[in-house]
């Protein structure tokens, strides 16, 4: 057991490399931008550091640094006036970050479903939804750098993701399994079901 | 009907992306609540959103970044205590010690500075972020390009930490890896080379030049990224290699053993037809087959194998047909051959070798 006396930097710097990925994908579900997400993240690794004498090693880390992330992330929602209880319930987020990386294959397959169905996207949908989901750029700064409108923007944001909801339908029904804990056991068991016969599954675990 | 269905799937991207205003969300949180079907739209693109996400991975170097910003972070807090501490400390000495002033002002230096680099580094973190290019969700670019292979003048042979063998031709330059990791193996090319593949089913081996990529599982095969027309060539030798465009993978072409892919510099066609070059490997084999082959081409290939230049001072002796196969042989036997079949003269003059004579037919 590590005591508190050995907390130094190196730890801190493990736990870092482990956790943030994690930790960030867990903040975005919440505040929805990623450049909060990983200030939130970032701040709850700086008190964890200054509380590192007093804090209680015999609790796993993770769950302290998801309740860190989770109470910063719902007074972020609260300061900026952007709190809904009723919608964060409809999304069902998980009370603590998954760290649990999708299972290789079903990911790679996922990636290629996804890469697949960007390049099928018109020339300038398909740039205005690299920029925003894989640059992290807001719609002003998409607006600004491609001289359009900010509804322009948001027109073929939309038309994006309803391409995108199309065409991965299919897949939708995993997202369960990837997220769920116990994914590893379930995913090759299910996963030709849940592409055959999708809406048995979703109706499934919805309900479950 | 229709624009109000538009209009809340503004709203649900809308949220989804941050950019939601208090008021927007008001709304959405109305309207979900309002319909069971608007709640399964709302979770339908939820689940998109997160997919979308799940596949998203954070470099290596972002995070070393993050990992500095936090480092500065904690080490800015740390001097800050030191600092509130040895100012308590010059204080009661302050009087007594006119060095400590000297000490003080020192302290002050360093921290400022310290914060000038948290900055930098802040701002450097943010400018990476901008700058991860989209391929990154293609699992391209997953190892970072740390070696560069160039042949310089002459053909040679490389091993790549994997087992795979690669010849680069003179003038071409591999990037690669000192070591493979992450899903696949990645590296560069530009030029010509042969590639003998290391078989690896589960880590796809990658060439890029340009937008062009060919993916390999494991096969040996010909890449040439300089040609006159400025296409790609690659034919396939053994086993199986699939050709894309990195913007558009979608549209990809599988080659068989003989086939010849070419991939046009604009990147939106790829014409596959059969090999029908004997001596596309010369440069490597220096194994070269001519069948009533016209002395022009012959002394073009003899250029491109031995990296000297060949002049053919006469036009009418360039029509001259030969019909010969050379394994391995020096440039001097070789040009002994066509001495003697079409009766030439050789001269070696400063500037190359000068082939002169009337010709034989």
């Amino acid at each position: 057991m590590a005591e508190a006396g050995i907390f130094n930097e190196q730890i801190l710097e493990s736990l870092f490399r482990e956790h943030y990925p994690g930790l960030c994908r867990f903040a975005q579900s919440y505040v929805k931008q990623d450049e909060v997400a990983k200030e939130i993240v970032q701040d709850a690794f700086v008190s964890l550091w200054e509380k590192r004498h007093t804090i209680d090693l015999s609790k796993p880390f993770k769950s302290y640094l998801s309740t860190v992330v989770r109470n910063k992330c719902l007074n972020h929602l609260r300061n900026t006036r952007k709190f809904s209880g009723n919608l964060l319930a409809l999304e069902n987020l998980a009370e603590t970050a998954s760290y649990d990386q999708p299972d290789k294959l079903v990911e790679k397959e996922i990636s290629e479903k996804i890469a697949i169905s960007i390049a099928e996207l018109p020339e300038k949908c398909q740039e205005i939804f690299v920029l925003n989901r894989y640059h992290s750029l807001k719609y002003q700064q998409i607006a600004d750098k491609l001289q359009i409108s900010v509804k322009t923007v948001e027109t073929q944001m939309s038309k994006a993701l309803q391409h995108m909801r199309l065409r991965l339908s299919d897949y939708l029904p995993l997202i369960i399994l990837l997220i769920s804990p116990f994914h590893h056991f379930t995913i090759s068991l299910f996963y030709h079901f849940a592409t055959s016969q999708p809406h048995y599954f979703f109706f499934h675990l919805a309900s479950g | 009907m229709e624009t109000n269905s538009t209009y809340y799937t503004d709203l649900i991207i809308r949220y989804f992306s941050g950019e939601a205003s208090p008021g927007d969300i008001l709304e959405l949180e109305a309207w979900v609540t309002a319909d069971a079907t608007h709640r399964d739209v709302f979770r339908e693109y939820q689940k998109t959103w997160q997919l979308l996400d799940s596949t998203k991975t954070i470099a290596s170097a972002e995070l070393d970044h993050e990992w500095a910003v936090l480092k500065s972070k904690i080490v800015n807090r740390k001097s800050s205590i030191v600092n509130r501490k040895s100012s308590i400390v010059n204080r009661q000495s302050s009087i007594v010690n006119p060095k400590s002033e000297i000490r003080n002002l020192k302290s002050e230096i360093v921290n400022r500075k310290s914060k000038i680099v948290a900055w930098s580094l802040r701002a450097a973190a943010v400018f990476i972020l901008l700058a991860i290019p989209a391929f990154l969700l293609f699992h391209f670019l997953a190892s970072p390009i740390e070696n560069q292979l160039a042949a310089g003048n002459e053909v040679k042979e490389y091993t790549l930490p994997d087992g795979t063998v690669v010849t680069l031709n003179a003038g071409a330059v591999l990037s690669c890896p000192s070591k493979f990791s992450g899903n696949s193996r990645n590296v560069m090319l530009e030029g010509t080379a042969w590639f003998e593949v290391a078989h690896d089913k589960a880590k796809p081996f990658i060439i890029a030049s340009g937008n062009a990529r060919i993916q390999v599982v494991g096969t040996s095969f010909f890449v040439n990224t300089h040609t006159l027309s400025n296409t790609k060539e690659i034919i396939l030798a053994s086993g199986k290699v699939k050709v894309y465009y990195e913007n558009n993978p979608s549209k990809m072409s599988f080659l068989s053993p003989g086939d010849k892919a070419e991939l046009t510099a604009n990147g939106n066609a790829i014409i596959t037809t059969s090999n029908e070059d004997a001596n596309y490997l010369a440069w490597k084999t220096k194994h070269m087959v001519f069948c009533n082959t016209r002395l022009n081409e012959v002394v073009a290939l003899l250029i491109q194998v031995y990296h000297t230049n060949i002049l053919i001072s006469d036009n009418r002796l360039s029509d001259s047909r030969i019909t010969a196969t050379f394994d391995k042989q020096s440039l001097e036997s070789v040009l002994n051959v066509l001495k003697a079949t079409l009766d030439l003269q050789i001269r070696n003059t400063g500037a190359g070798i000068e082939l002169s004579g009337r010709g034989s037919n």
